[in-house]
C-alpha cells in the first residue's frame, strides 16, 4: 500500500502551538481559526459584550504568541494552555487587576518529586480520557462543572439561581471532580 | 510535603478563576508548596478546556486575524513579570503583597499573638499574617470558621500536628481550639478568620473587647 495515498490527519492544535513556537506564523493562523471562536465564546460568556469580547480573545491570542516557547506539549494539550491563559486574561481585564500566580522560580517553591518516565502521563490521551469522563457524567454534575468553569459565578450564585443549598452545589461539584480524578488514576497511569 | 489540602471546590474555583481574592491568595501560596495541589490544579483544567470545547463558536471579526499579525513584533506593553526574591518563608504571592519577612510591622492582636493586615478585600476580618510565638499554648474558641496557611513552624491541637504548607481548615463547633504552638521557632501563617476567635482563658470575652479586630 502507498501510504502517500491515504489523506493525511490535519495537524492537532498541540501540534499547531508546537509550530507556533518556532514562529511559524500559518500555523499561528490555522490555530487562531481552530480554537478563536470557542475561546471568544467563552470570554464573550464572561464579559458579555462582544466588541470587547474580540479584543479580549485578540489579547489571548497575542499572550499565546509570546508564551508558545513556554509551552510544554508533554503536559497540557493546547486546548488545556490556552484555556488557562483565556481565563488569566480575561479575568485580569475584568477586574483590572492580576490574580496572583505560583511562580516556578520563587525560592519559596516545593517541586515535584521527578517521575519515572514510564509514569508520566500523556497530555492528549489525559485530555481524551477527561471529555469521556465529562460525557458520563450525570446531567446536574455537568451542568454545575459547566458553570464553575464558565461563568463567573461563584459557587453561591449558582446555589442561589438554582435554588438549591450551597452545601448541595458544593458537594455536587465535589463529586463531578472526583469522578474525572478516579477516571485519570484507574487507567494505567 | 504538605498534609493537608486545598478542599476540593476550591480546586475547581480556582481553575475556573472564580475563587474571590483573599481564598485566591491563600490558594496560590499553597500551590508554591504542594506539588500534590498543582497536578489537582492541572486535572481541572483539563475539564475546563474539555467544557470549553463543547461549547458553540462566536464568529471572529473577519480582519481580526491581520490586526493580530500586525501587532507580533511590537514590544511588548506590560513589564515583565519580576523575579521572585524572598528568602524561601514567604510564598511570592504573598511576598508581592507583604514585603520580605524582616521589614513586617507587626502589631499585637492578642496574648503571644502578632499580625500583620493585608490589601486584599474580604467578606469578614482582613486577610493577615500571624506570628504566634514559639511554645505558646493558645487556647481559645471560634465564633466563625478559619482557613490558615502554615508558612513557617507549626502548632499541634486535637487533630495533630499542622506544619509548614499544611491548609488548616476550622469550622465553628463551640469547642475550646487547645493550640499549641511548636517550641523551636515562631509558627507564622496566613489566616482567613470570618470572626475574632476568644481566648478560652478567664475573662476571655471581656480580653476579646481590647483584641484587634
Amino acid at each position: 500500500m502507498n501510504l502517500s495515498l491515504v489523506p493525511s490527519q490535519p495537524p492537532t492544535p498541540t501540534e499547531l502551538l508546537v509550530r507556533v513556537a518556532a514562529r511559524d506564523r500559518g500555523a499561528y493562523r490555522a490555530l487562531y481559526l481552530a480554537l478563536g471562536p470557542r475561546i471568544k465564546g467563552y470570554v464573550l460568556r464572561l464579559c458579555g459584550d462582544a466588541g470587547r469580547a474580540e479584543e479580549i480573545t485578540q489579547d489571548i491570542f497575542l499572550q499565546a504568541w509570546r508564551k508558545a516557547s513556554i509551552f510544554d506539549p508533554a503536559r497540557a494539550t493546547a486546548e488545556t494552555w490556552l484555556f488557562a491563559i483565556a481565563r488569566n486574561r480575561t479575568y485580569d481585564h475584568l477586574r483590572r487587576a492580576k490574580r496572583p500566580q505560583p511562580d516556578q522560580r520563587d525560592p519559596a517553591w516545593v517541586p515535584a518529586a521527578p517521575e519515572p518516565v514510564e509514569q508520566a502521563v500523556e497530555a492528549q490521551r489525559r485530555a481524551v480520557r477527561i471529555q469521556a469522563a465529562l460525557d458520563e457524567l450525570p446531567e446536574a454534575q455537568r451542568e454545575v462543572m459547566r458553570q464553575a468553569f464558565y461563568e463567573a459565578r461563584s459557587y453561591a450564585t449558582i446555589a442561589e439561581e438554582q435554588g438549591v443549598a450551597l452545601g448541595t452545589i458544593k458537594s455536587r461539584a465535589r463529586l463531578a471532580f472526583e469522578r474525572l480524578r478516579s477516571r485519570l488514576a484507574g487507567e494505567d497511569l | 510535603m504538605p498534609r493537608e489540602h486545598l478542599p476540593q471546590d476550591w480546586v475547581v474555583a480556582w481553575a475556573a478563576g472564580t475563587l474571590p481574592p483573599a481564598e485566591g491568595l491563600l490558594c496560590a501560596a499553597h500551590l508554591t508548596l504542594c506539588p500534590a495541589c498543582r497536578q489537582a490544579v492541572e486535572v481541572a483544567e483539563c475539564g475546563g478546556a474539555a467544557v470549553l470545547a463543547a461549547e458553540p463558536e462566536v464568529a471572529l471579526d473577519p480582519s481580526g486575524f491581520d490586526a493580530l499579525l500586525a501587532r507580533l513584533d511590537e514590544p511588548s506593553d506590560e513589564e515583565a513579570p519580576p523575579a521572585p526574591g524572598g528568602d524561601g518563608v514567604l510564598p511570592w504571592p504573598v511576598l508581592q503583597q507583604t514585603g520580605p519577612l524582616e521589614g513586617l510591622a507587626w502589631q499585637w492582636l492578642a496574648p503571644w499573638t502578632y499580625g500583620v493586615d493585608l490589601d486584599v478585600p474580604t467578606a469578614g476580618l482582613p486577610l493577615r499574617l500571624v506570628r504566634m510565638s514559639a511554645g505558646a499554648y493558645l487556647p481559645h474558641r471560634h465564633q466563625g470558621a478559619e482557613i490558615g496557611l502554615i508558612l513557617q513552624g507549626g502548632w499541634s491541637d486535637a487533630a495533630g500536628h499542622h506544619g509548614r504548607g499544611d491548609l488548616a481548615f476550622v469550622e465553628v463547633d463551640g469547642e475550646v481550639h487547645h493550640q499549641r504552638i511548636d517550641a523551636d521557632q515562631d509558627c507564622i501563617a496566613l489566616v482567613l478568620n470570618e470572626a475574632v476567635a476568644v481566648p478560652a482563658v478567664p475573662f476571655g470575652r471581656w480580653l476579646a473587647r481590647f483584641l484587634r479586630t
